[in-house]
């Protein structure tokens, strides 16, 4: 039993997850937006940030890795 | 007391929502489970025939069709509760649910009992077809299997769910408020959602690593990551612009009345907290007379919890930006007494556009004793407009976020404040304010 997805997978994935994270912090409006679903902006921003140096650390490893494979 | 079940839209139409994915996940794992059969299996010695072939296809398409009506029976469904989510009244749609949603739970039974006289074909039949057994593909065979069997069973629940509250649910009496329910009975609807993502989220989890499946996998990494993100982004409650205005300008009203019947002509000056004992206090005076003459302070630190105070004859009252004051020191974790101006110019725009969100730009600038202050669409540009009409309080108390900066200001350059103009303008949506900072008179002076 182990988990199926690999270093890239993960990277993949918190690749999108901060795309879609940023872009709808961005475009979420504090005015128009529909009442029933309250968003905190700046929370929504900050979780965008965190996955994506979360993804950037996982870039930062596979470059670190393929430089000391040489 | 007997707890009776109350009739929740949201609750069906979440349940209802989730019987729909858990389907369509039911006839995604089915057609990968089709590929096998029809694909893989001939890899491993099995001869075609008509005889096994037509009874699996009738079975396949009869288990496809079942599922494709309940996905129909439950969007038809949902459609009929959805007008229903802010009413809470059943009204005629209640039968027409019910029966909709057990025939749905019929075709979900019907699909699971088809299923399985699918699998005796594929496990029983087929050897007769030249079939050899590997785990190879019997391993794939039964996780999607297993995971087909689990998601119809949970979609039977949920229609379950949604059944029972659609049809025992008693519809929510006009007078019955929501806090009035009993605690079981309250549900957080970001919290249910939080809680049924997470779990359906953590089940996937534990099926993908159990089954070596990736898109499980992905599936409940997305289901657990979107769970926290609903529970976390929550935000502090939010009220329309609109409500601040509306519930406010009475307040202020009420004073610009008091302070005009009163006769009292003075310009508001937001005193230094030295007029204070405890430098806690921030407070405007206003004079009877139209100068801006100050008492002495120790007569002011003496009286500090009177209203009227005599000899010069003045008024002093809590400013109406105290509390908004007090929220800027506590976003800036510090005390407006223990900085200085240029801390209050370095941090002020960050702290009303980016911390607060109150406006959308705040520029500060300090010539000599004056200071002045540009804000752009700020969400009390609206109630700055409507205190023009207020001669008390335009130009000399201000409104709440004039008076938080005069507070403010006093209190970082420890000088006593005056409003000296105020102007909105609707064209650029900007609220342009002039503050002077008077000079702190000396004791003799005042006393004599």
């Amino acid at each position: 039993m182990t988990f199926p997805l690999g270093f890239l997978d993960i990277s993949l994935w918190l690749a999108i997850a901060a795309m879609i994270l940023l872009v709808t912090s961005q475009m979420l409006s504090p005015h128009y937006g529909k009442i029933n679903i309250q968003i905190d902006r700046k929370k929504l921003k900050n979780v965008a940030f965190a996955i994506s140096i979360l993804f950037l650390a996982t870039v930062a490893m596979r470059i670190i890795s393929i430089i000391l494979a040489q | 007391m007997r707890a009776q079940i109350l009739y929740r839209p949201k609750i069906i139409l979440l349940s209802l929502f989730v019987t729909l994915v858990m389907t369509s996940f039911s006839v995604f794992f089915l057609s990968r489970l089709d590929n096998i059969v029809n694909g893989d299996l001939y890899g491993y010695g099995l001869r075609f025939s008509y005889e096994w072939a037509n009874q699996y296809w009738n079975y396949l398409t009869l288990i496809t069709g079942f599922l494709g009506v309940s996905m129909l029976i439950t969007c038809a469904s949902i459609a009929l509760t959805l007008p229903q989510r802010h009413t809470h009244k059943i009204g005629s749609a209640k039968f027409v649910t019910s029966i909709l949603l057990v025939m749905g739970i019929l075709m979900f039974v019907l699909s699971i009992f088809l299923f399985t006289r699918l699998d005796n074909i594929v496990r029983g039949d087929l050897y007769g077809y030249g079939l050899r057994f590997s785990y190879e593909w019997a391993n794939q065979y039964w996780n999607y299997l297993t995971l087909i069997l689990g998601f119809l069973g949970i979609a039977i629940g949920m229609s379950g769910v949604s059944f029972v509250l659609t049809f025992i649910g008693a519809p929510i009496p006009e007078t019955q408020v929501l806090p009035s329910l009993s605690p079981l009975l309250r549900i957080n609807f970001t919290r249910l959602t939080f809680y049924l993502l997470t779990s359906i989220g953590a089940i996937a989890l534990a099926f993908s690593i159990n089954y070596n499946s990736s898109i499980l996998a992905f599936i409940g990494l997305g289901l657990i990551f979107w769970g926290m993100i609903l529970l976390y982004i929550k935000p502090e409650n939010h009220v329309k612009e609109n409500l601040l205005d509306k519930t406010t300008l009475p307040s202020l009203t009420n004073l610009n009345q008091i302070v005009k019947e009163l006769g009292y002509k003075g310009k508001g000056v937001y005193l230094s907290p030295k007029y204070f004992k405890g430098f806690e206090s921030s407070k405007v005076y206003i004079n009877t007379r139209k100068d801006m003459k100050l008492p002495p302070t120790k007569k002011i630190q003496d009286e500090e919890d009177k209203i009227f105070i005599k000899n010069p004859n003045g008024i002093l009252i809590t400013s109406p930006g105290l509390e908004l004051k007090r929220l800027f020191e506590k976003k800036l974790g510090t005390n407006f007494t223990r900085v200085n101006f240029q801390y209050l110019e370095q941090n002020i725009s960050k702290l009303l556009v980016e911390d607060l969100e109150i406006a959308r730009e705040v520029e500060i600038e300090r010539e000599n004793d004056r200071v002045f202050v540009k804000i752009e669409n700020s969400i009390y540009q609206a109630m700055c407009k409507e205190a023009k009409k207020l001669s008390k309080i335009h130009c000399s108390l201000g409104c709440p976020l004039c008076s938080a900066i005069a507070c403010a200001l006093a209190e970082a350059t420890g000088k006593s404040v005056v409003i000296e103009k105020e102007q909105t303008s609707d064209i650029d949506q900007t609220t342009k304010i002039e503050y002077h900072l008077l000079e702190e008179p000396k004791e003799e002076q005042t006393q004599k």
